[in-house]
């Protein structure tokens, strides 16, 4: 390693310009790569986590449907990591204000508990035992204003012989704006006292909602002790199980990003291995008395590929403390505003993890080797006794 | 029995010079004994340089055999043949052929660093003293004079202590005082190291330090003055 490092330190601190502007432009554009991949990868880091906070906020983090029977919720809070459960149950139902109608889903709920598990910007106030709170499109597109009387009911379920479905007047304690997928346009908290009289339908089941403590819980264990508490067969389901294709939309957003920025450093790699030809031609006759003086073929790879690295290397660490630099300060200052209306966040979220860190490493040295490999695999092509009487 | 250092058998080269193939070595067979300095002199373009690039492992022949310390060389594949460039034989070129970037110091460890062994500074420092370049060994091969160079690429072929060292006309870019210089050294280094020297010269004052001479005429070599 001494020696290969020693040589190709030498090689191009000796370099009178050949290569130098295709070097320049090389570590420009590695440093612009791994700026870009590291800023775009905590941005979209950044947003889905703000999704998923969103999510569970809303849901949970794991619900558990297919339960036939009413279990004691507290055997499911004393699970490891468990921190709240919420026993709801959904149905679909009619909302009715000044003769207009909107199809939603009627979410009954434990309104004591709302406080504690459910976690979303609020217009007005939390329902009471016999308020609704709807969705804010709800709201917008039916005209509905705090403390407005508004007729639910549920078709699906007939109290009467004659087939009217049950219907009450309630008032609107208030509007949610969780900002995620359709909700606000389709769901509205019902409390249990309203749900009893509204679901009286023998096959609506109750489904539970968890939270956990952290986010070090071992899925698979839990569905065992979830079995083990509901002998019969349930489902369990993460969020990312019951939002699949949003969790693979944000993962293909993010494969997409990473693998469009990476191009960047494509470019700036091809520009490398231009850099890197006319070094080893400047340099043929010394690569040639370093074989006389016994350098293997690998030895001579060795000495372009740091050659590689001492160039692109550079660059590539410009770019990622550069980026590293960024995504810290906006974490701490938070200088790069949004507006809240369209984001519903003041601030750009920026996360980075180690794992992200170690994947733009990882991208930036796999781009930065080849080129030495291939100015290695060329140098091992010429001949050795022509090198020798080449002249510059 | 004195101990065969290099063995070359029925060795040919030719090279294509368009349609036709010009021949430049027939059927040559030499051997260098242990302690031995043998001159080989002929014609510019008589192929002295292409023989001994062969015997050095520099070139392949197109047929015969090679032996270095007992090895056969020419089936050997790059790594091997690395090898032995590095441990067995040392080079002096007519054209000193250091490298620009390194210092003297520097060039001559340098095959001590490709051989990866541990730079013993003192071992070199004896070296240089012996040939008189203490003063020098921190400056760039730009900045020595033709002597200077010629010497430290000497003392970088030497400084492994192989068994053979290969000179190519080593005096030829040289002036008369310094060529003589070379020649001394040449024979000190022979029979303070035991190693074996093969020159090609055009110099017959090199030529006589051999302890046989040839001459490579007409694609032979013939013996010169056989003891």
């Amino acid at each position: 390693m001494k020696l290969h490092y020693f040589i190709a330190t030498k090689f191009l601190l000796s370099n009178e310009g050949v290569g130098k502007f295709t070097g320049v432009i090389s570590k420009i554009g590695l440093a612009v790569g791994s700026f870009a991949l590291i800023i775009s990868i905590s941005v979209l880091n950044g947003f889905e986590s703000k999704v998923i906070d969103r999510i569970r906020n809303f849901e949970g983090d794991v619900r558990i449907t297919g339960l036939n029977i009413n279990k004691n919720i507290d055997d499911v809070l004393n699970i490891e990591n468990i921190k709240l459960a919420s026993v709801n149950r959904e149905r679909k139902g009619l909302l009715n204000f000044n003769l207009k109608n909107k199809i939603v889903v009627f979410k009954e709920i434990d309104i004591a508990t709302i406080d504690d598990f459910y976690h979303f910007p609020i217009i007005g106030n939390l329902p009471k035992v016999d308020e609704v709170l709807i969705g804010y499109d709800i709201a917008l597109r039916l005209g509905i204003k705090i403390d407005d009387e508004v007729l639910i009911s549920s078709p699906l379920d007939q109290s009467s012989p004659l087939g009217f479905p049950p219907a009450f007047k309630v008032i609107v304690s208030g509007f949610f704006k969780s900002r995620i997928l359709d909700y606000d346009d389709n769901i509205a908290f019902i409390s249990k006292d309203i749900g009893s009289k509204l679901f009286n339908h023998a096959s609506i089941l109750n489904f539970i909602d968890l939270k956990f403590k952290n986010n070090n819980v071992d899925i698979d264990k839990l569905k065992n002790n979830l079995n083990n508490i509901y002998t019969s067969e349930i489902k369990v389901e993460t969020w990312k199980e019951r939002h699949h294709m949003l969790a693979k939309a944000m993962m293909m957003e993010k494969v997409g990003s990473i693998i469009t920025l990476s191009l960047i450093i494509l470019v700036a790699s091809f520009n490398m291995s231009a850099t890197l030809s006319l070094l080893t031609l400047k340099k043929i006759k010394d690569i040639a008395i370093l074989r006389v003086l016994g350098a293997r073929i690998s030895d001579l790879k060795k000495i372009l590929i740091y050659q590689s690295f001492l160039i692109g290397g550079k660059g590539s660490i410009v770019g990622i403390l550069l980026g590293l630099l960024l995504v810290t300060t906006q974490n701490m200052f938070g200088f790069i505003i949004l507006p809240n209306e369209i984001y519903s966040m003041d601030t750009l979220p920026m996360i980075l993890s180690i794992k992200d860190i170690t994947l733009i490493v990882f991208l930036c040295c796999f781009f930065i080797f080849f080129p030495g490999l291939i100015a290695g695999s060329k140098v091992s092509k010429y001949n050795l006794m022509e090198s020798i009487k080449w002249i510059k | 029995m004195d101990k065969i250092i290099l063995e070359a058998k029925n060795v040919s080269k030719s090279y294509s010079n368009g349609e036709n193939r010009l021949n430049v070595l027939n059927n040559i067979n030499l051997t260098l004994i242990e302690k031995e300095i043998i001159t080989i002199t002929g014609q510019s373009g008589c192929g002295k340089s292409t023989l001994l690039n062969i015997l050095s492992t520099l070139d392949k022949p197109d047929k015969g055999e090679i032996k270095i310390n007992g090895m056969e060389i020419v089936k050997l594949d790059s790594d091997e043949i690395s090898l032995i460039r590095n441990t067995y034989v040392g080079f002096v070129f007519q054209f000193h052929h250091l490298l620009p970037d390194f210092t003297a110091f520097e060039n001559i460890n340098m095959p001590n660093m490709i051989g990866n062994d541990d730079c013993d500074e003192n071992k070199i420092n004896e070296f240089i003293r012996f040939l008189n370049l203490d003063n020098i060994k921190h400056k760039y091969p730009s900045e020595l004079s033709g002597g200077e160079r010629q010497r430290v690429a000497v003392l970088r072929a030497i400084i492994r202590k192989p068994k053979i060292l290969f000179a190519d006309e080593p005096t030829g870019n040289l002036d008369e005082k310094n060529a003589s210089l070379l020649v001394d050294l040449f024979k000190e280094i022979n029979s303070n190291f035991d190693i074996s020297i093969i020159i090609t010269t055009h110099n017959p004052d090199v030529a006589q330090i051999g302890n046989r001479s040839y001459i490579l005429n007409k694609k032979k070599l013939i013996e010169n003055n056989p003891i």
